[in-house]
């Protein structure tokens, strides 16, 4: 006498559990999945199993309902297989790999490395006093750009020395002096869109100026420099 | 309408022409010539230090006649150099930081000029005039490896002047013109900064050049 359980199709992936039971097979008749070769102990994983009908089968593959005597049908020719055919292991899909795109805020902290200013900002009125009296040797190296408050913005080495704060270059980012970013290789991670520099606070904020606003330090430029105009 | 239309185009576009001769000025030339130099007086000061003297008008008119005057020696080799004192006139008034400025409208072009007629004739008197001419105005000759003649505190006592001078004597890295004074205010402005304003300058080891 023999085992013969049956099972609707839809919990087939519940045979992967019974792949390491030997002898077992299994072959599926349209919407259902037969098994077969389960042999006298019953396994706790196919004790699990939401079985559909259960049946002993005779000698002539003949089925009995279980708790019958009498046979009710005969176990049809079907295409059985090992459960490890019948359910292949099929790897799982890698995720792909991809960029986090997780906003990050951009912290200031104390420096004490020594850098070079290349940056001040001042205001217009000590910017065209200076401007007025300076030599056109101290003003050349230099290029300015002006808010729409009155804040004036020269780059250039050397700066004047005008009342205002200070600004060191690391590439195109404006970092106050005295402050690195925190850390400071955050630096290889921001980009700078081109043509552009990043003006910071110490509190991390910045600001975007094209460096196409800056213009040379002409005298003839800064006298003539009004604010609310470009 | 000589010298107007001369000036006209020295402040355009520094092409020049001159008379094939010698002839006066008349009066209504000169008056267009002197609103020309007013003019121009005006736009350069926009680019100029604060605190610029006044314009000289007589100043800057002689110092038009006199460069258009030598252009014409320059060029026209058939004239008479015994002419030249007669057309190459002193100049007779004060040579303070208004003439100083005024004359400069024109002098700073005599540094093409003396070179140009240096390579036709180094020997010529014209040469020789307009090397004393350049000595006598020190602010517009820096850079032409001429020692001046003459006292420069006008300019170095006037600040807008001062500024000019220095900037020039940088520009052209004029060490004989470098005094006592000149070498005070030129380490005001280059401070710290020599190697890159004037490689090579080190001030310390400077001596005066007289």
């Amino acid at each position: 006498m023999e085992k013969i359980l049956v099972l609707e199709s839809k919990y087939r992936h519940t045979l992967g559990n019974l792949r390491g039971i030997p002898d077992l097979k299994a072959a599926a008749d349209g919407e259902l999945i037969w098994l077969r070769g389960i042999g006298m102990n019953t396994d706790k994983h196919i004790a699990s199993l939401p079985v559909l009908h259960r049946y002993t089968a005779d000698s002539q593959e003949r089925l009995f309902p279980d708790q019958h005597k009498t046979p009710t049908g005969k176990l049809s020719k079907l295409d059985w297989q090992p459960i490890k055919a019948f359910v292949p292991i099929e790897l799982p899909v890698s995720a792909m790999p991809g960029k986090l795109f997780l906003p990050m805020t951009i912290r200031l902290s104390r420096s004490a490395a020594v850098q070079e200013v290349f940056a001040l900002l001042t205001d217009l009125d000590s910017w065209k006093t200076y401007a007025e009296i300076a030599t056109r040797t101290r003003l050349q190296p230099l290029r300015f750009a002006v808010s729409a408050k009155g804040d004036v913005l020269v780059i250039g080495h050397p700066l004047p020395q005008l009342p205002g704060q200070t600004f060191w270059a690391r590439e195109q980012m404006l970092l106050p002096a005295g402050y690195d970013l925190c850390p400071p290789s955050l630096a290889h991670l921001v980009e700078v869109p081109k043509e552009t520099m990043m003006l910071f606070d110490p509190d991390g904020s910045w600001q975007s100026i094209p460096i196409t606003h800056f213009q040379p330090a002409q005298r003839s430029a800064v006298r003539l420099t009004e604010i609310g105009h470009d | 309408m000589q010298l107007s239309k001369f000036l006209n185009n020295l402040f355009s576009d520094g092409k020049v022409r001159v008379s094939r001769t010698i002839c006066d000025f008349d009066a209504s030339d000169l008056e267009v010539s002197t609103q020309l130099l007013a003019e121009f007086d005006r736009s350069e000061r926009l680019e100029m230090p604060a605190g610029l003297p006044d314009l000289n008008e007589e100043t800057a008119l002689w110092a038009a006649q006199y460069l258009y005057r030598s252009i014409q020696f320059v060029l026209l080799r058939e004239l008479d150099a015994n002419s030249m004192d007669t057309n190459l006139r002193r100049y007779t008034g004060v040579a303070d930081a208004s003439a100083i400025w005024s004359a400069d409208l024109l002098f700073r072009h005599l540094g093409p000029l003396l070179k140009f007629s240096s390579r036709i004739s180094p020997d010529d008197p014209l040469v020789h005039n307009l090397k004393e001419t350049a000595a006598a105005w020190p602010l517009s000759s820096v850079g032409l490896n001429i020692r001046t003649n003459v006292d420069t505190r006008p300019i170095l006592n006037s600040p807008a002047l001062k500024t000019i001078y220095l900037d020039r004597i940088i520009a052209h890295r004029d060490l004989i013109r470098l005094g006592d004074a000149e070498l005070t205010v030129l380490r005001e402005t280059m401070g710290l900064y020599q190697e890159q304003f004037w490689p090579g300058l080190e001030l310390n080891e400077l001596t005066k050049h007289d």
